[in-house]
């Protein structure tokens, strides 16, 4: 029964990791650039859910349609402000341009809010749900679920809307796009805005499960969504559910068999490994699967 | 003279950036000559000696190579703990440790560079993050994973005591190595390919350039002279801890003083060096905060990329063309 | 190896992308000395199948040998080391360094092991050869294309290559600097250089070549002299709807 439960335990936090990493991989697949600063994202995220925690008691959860929206026109910002200039540079110029921006929130936040560990505790924090003998943390649920469903509400959107379907263009062929008639400047701006959005709602659902500080877990779980997308195949979001599902099991099954501390080697172990044996992830060897 | 320097003008202006590197290292060795209590002077030089190394070898890969590293630390405290484990437990003359830092860090490098620098795209880049991240979890959890005491964990290593004066020299040594190299590297073959590489890496590959191969030894070239740092700094500070060692901060630092400097350019990372040194100097003597450096250099590199890529060597070189041939831009053309 | 003998050999070489065949089991054999012509209508593989010669990319199946080493699956720089050199049909010359540098590139990398005066010598010889030499202080940015295009010969030339690749030299050139171009490649053959070459530029590649292989849909259709193809029943089938007419 140990098994079933760390089988649980590790889906519901895979959704949880899955959410984060959704944004960076649409933002790689419709740019091409890795959105460093998408840890940086989730943290000043997490400190908008905690400041509305505070002031209105507003749970962390519903928190997310407030706070997605709030870090969508943050992100889209971004992308016109900055991002944009850089676009048809090499790709080391966005990296360092998106290393300096993850900086500056970082040290921003801890200069103004403070370096301390804050913690929101909603409602139900200590409750847990039985099945038989299982023991399931109900916020850890929640955010599952709630995972779930922005997994769904992102797949409808990107193959039933317009838009989505032009942003999925856009990933495959820029210069295709522009023929078509695609305003690729506003869907990029868009799909940057999008991409932030996600990460800002992990961040909010971060905050029902785990404390948190403006530095310290970001490394690891910076490290985690590059694991994750890399594993699932940097631009294809199932892929991704199911790669953070492998991460997540992996963890459990190292921090159960050695030792805790071991649980943030395995997601870098992982990353190599999947460079060395298959880069283009798990959804390279879908696609080779489904010709041969 | 001038007609000398018109007819050889690319050798005269590497002779003559030879020769500025000696003069600053002699200058930099005789303080302790000339003044025994100079302590403080000798603490300033060496740390900026010291930036300059580290930022110059982060060059290799991240300018020359054009692959950023944001996890240089783990080299720079590979080195460092090399240095200290042999010292404390098989009582190596720290100094002499150096070369054998440098070659764990070396190794390493190939390890982790042979299969991601292969690669196109990002993935060296979210490699380096691993890495940082990942080196100092192992060096933290070193001792409870195998079950000895040697690296301590988290409180640290301390050292014996060392002689100051012969850690000085030995980084004005490094220092000149490092910037040798460097020119080295820029004049010549190694260089040239990998400015081809950077340029156009398919069109080097069917020009015959070993891409990958280049790549990976120029990260072991950087990771060697990074990792020799950090048996300096462990010569010098005489204690070592995982935070210190591989602490972000560090990790930035390294990206922060070459990009800043100049990307690319031989003089670019030991700019970035001296301001990196002043700023901290200043900072840390007003406010006690170590968030408000690293907010200014967030703010530097955002603007430095999107306005001046080439850094201060990029500002500085938009004067005479010899000006712009004295900083070596990125270009390959001299 | 005596003129005439098979150089380059490829057999029942295929590449797929996915579901796409691009190259369909091609049988190729070309013989020292000769200039051997790879034609066909757009999209018909010839520069999936340059690139599987020159090691860009591996084939799905099949074998490459050079001189009787196989070469299919080894890196490009690799498959340079052993002998065959390309061009590319979009050029790339090395955009920030001078027209020097990049073949200095080629000389350095390729087959020769020159250094220090030997090889400054040898790029000196490549751009006298390719008429680049008052240009050679010019970044590669700033080159017209008709010197662009013989920069990527002069570059994969100073590689020292058995077998040069080129891949459509003579597109997007008027007729004199296309004139130049020919020239330029009998100059190279009589050098001793067995060469592949691409070209829709009909004129250029029915006078230049000793044999032509044309290709449609990834497959061969047709290999002969000029003269044959020329009448060949299923290569002018195949470019029906075009006014491409051997002169």
């Amino acid at each position: 029964m140990r098994l079933v439960e760390a089988l649980i335990s590790a889906l519901l936090v895979a959704g949880l990791y899955a959410t984060m990493s959704y944004g960076l991989a649409l933002i790689y697949g419709v740019m091409k650039i890795i959105n460093l600063a998408n840890a940086g994202v989730m943290m000043l995220a997490a400190f908008t859910t905690f400041f509305l925690w505070q002031s209105f008691g507003l749970d962390p959860l519903v928190s997310v349609l407030v706070v997605a929206p709030l870090f969508f026109v943050v992100g889209a910002l971004i992308e016109v402000v900055f991002v944009r200039r850089v676009l048809n540079e090499k790709p080391v110029v966005s990296l360092l341009l998106l290393f300096g921006i993850l900086l500056v929130m970082q040290a921003g936040a801890s200069l103004f809010l403070g370096g301390d560990v804050r913690s929101v505790r909603p409602v139900y924090v200590q409750e847990v749900i039985r099945l038989g003998d299982v023991v399931i943390a109900y916020n850890r649920l929640l955010v599952f679920v709630a995972g779930v469903i922005i997994l769904i509400g992102l797949e409808l959107f990107l193959r039933r809307t317009f838009l989505g379907r032009a942003i999925r263009a856009l990933a495959q062929d820029r210069d295709a796009c522009r023929l078509a008639g695609i305003d690729v400047r506003r869907v990029s701006m868009i799909a940057f805005g999008l991409g932030t959005a996600l990460a800002g709602a992990a961040g909010a659902l971060l905050t029902a499960v785990f404390p948190f500080d403006p530095v310290t877990p970001y490394g690891t779980l910076q490290l985690k969504s590059f694991t994750i997308i890399v594993l699932g195949g940097l631009e294809s979001i199932p892929g991704i559910a199911v790669a953070a599902f492998v991460l997540a099991v992996a963890e459990n099954l190292t921090v159960t068999i050695s030792k805790p501390q071991l649980e943030n080697l395995v997601s870098f172990v992982l990353l190599v490994v999947v460079l060395v044996v298959m880069p283009g992830g798990l959804a390279a060897i879908i696609r080779r699967r489904r010709i041969a | 003279m001038t007609a000398l320097l018109a007819r050889f003008p690319k050798r005269a202006l590497l002779i003559g950036q030879i020769g500025l590197v000696f003069a600053v290292a002699i200058a930099i060795a005789l303080i302790p000559v000339i003044d025994e209590r100079s302590f403080n002077l000798q603490r300033i030089t060496f740390f900026l000696l010291w930036y300059a190394i580290l930022a110059s070898s982060w060059n290799m890969i991240g300018g020359y190579a054009g692959q950023i590293s944001f996890g240089h630390a783990a080299f720079l405290g590979m080195g460092a703990y090399v240095t200290g484990i042999l010292w404390s437990q098989l009582k190596w003359d720290p100094l002499l440790t150096l070369p054998a830092a440098g070659l764990v860090a070396a190794l390493y490098a190939v390890l982790v560079g042979a299969p991601t620098l292969r690669l196109r795209g990002p993935y060296f880049a979210i490699a380096t993050i691993g890495v940082g991240e990942a080196t100092r979890l192992f060096f933290v959890n070193f001792d409870d994973i195998f079950g000895v005491t040697l690296t301590k964990g988290v409180t640290g290593i301390s050292l014996p005591t060392y002689d100051p004066v012969t850690v000085h020299y030995a980084t004005v040594v490094v220092f000149v190595l490092v910037m040798l190299t460097t020119m080295w590297i820029r004049a010549g073959r190694f260089g040239l390919g990998l400015f081809a590489i950077n340029m156009d890496r398919d069109a080097a590959e069917t020009a015959g350039v070993p891409t990958a191969r280049l790549q990976v030894f120029a990260l072991a070239a950087s990771a060697f002279f990074a990792a020799t740092a950090g048996s300096l700094y462990a010569a010098r500070q005489q204690f070592l801890d995982p935070a210190s060692m591989f602490g972000f901060d560090k990790s930035i630092a390294l990206v922060l003083m070459p990009v800043v400097g100049g990307l690319g350019t031989v003089w670019g990372p030991v700019f970035g060096a001296v301001l990196y040194s002043s700023v901290q100097d200043r900072i840390s003597s007003i406010v006690n905060n170590p968030y408000l450096p690293a907010l200014i250099y967030g703010v530097l590199l955002v603007v430095i990329v999107m306005f001046e890529p080439l850094g201060i060597a990029g500002l500085l070189g938009r004067g005479t063309k010899y000006a712009r041939a004295l900083l070596m831009p990125k270009d390959g053309d001299e | 190896m005596t003129a005439g003998q098979p150089v380059l050999v490829a057999r029942a070489v295929t590449k797929r992308f996915g579901g796409l065949i691009a190259v369909n089991a091609v049988d190729l054999e070309v013989r020292e000395g000769e200039i051997f012509g790879l034609i066909g209508p757009n999209g018909a593989g010839k520069t999936t199948l340059f690139r599987l010669l020159s090691g860009v990319y591996g084939p799905s199946i099949g074998s490459i040998l050079l001189r009787g080493n196989e070469i299919a699956g080894r890196p490009a720089h690799a498959v340079n080391a052993l002998g065959i050199a390309t061009t590319h049909q979009i050029v790339r010359p090395f955009a920030e360094m001078t027209v020097e540098k990049n073949v200095l590139v080629g000389v350095l990398y390729g087959r020769g092991r020159l250094r220090g005066r030997a090889a400054d010598a040898e790029v000196d010889r490549m751009l006298e050869l390719t008429e680049l030499a008052p240009h050679r202080a010019t970044l590669g940015r700033s080159l017209t294309l008709a010197r662009r295009k013989r920069l990527e010969v002069a570059r994969a030339l100073a590689t020292k290559p058995d077998v040069l690749l080129l891949d459509e030299v003579a597109a997007g050139l008027n007729p004199t600097e296309s004139a130049r171009m020919v020239e330029l490649i009998r100059r190279i053959r009589a050098s001793g250089v067995t060469i592949v070459m691409v070209e829709h530029v009909m004129k250029a590649i029915m006078s230049l070549s000793d044999r032509i292989m044309v290709m449609d849909l990834g497959r061969k259709i047709a290999l002969g002299t000029p003269a044959e193809i020329a009448e060949d029943p299923a290569v002018i089938k195949a470019y029906l709807g075009e006014r491409a007419v051997a002169s």
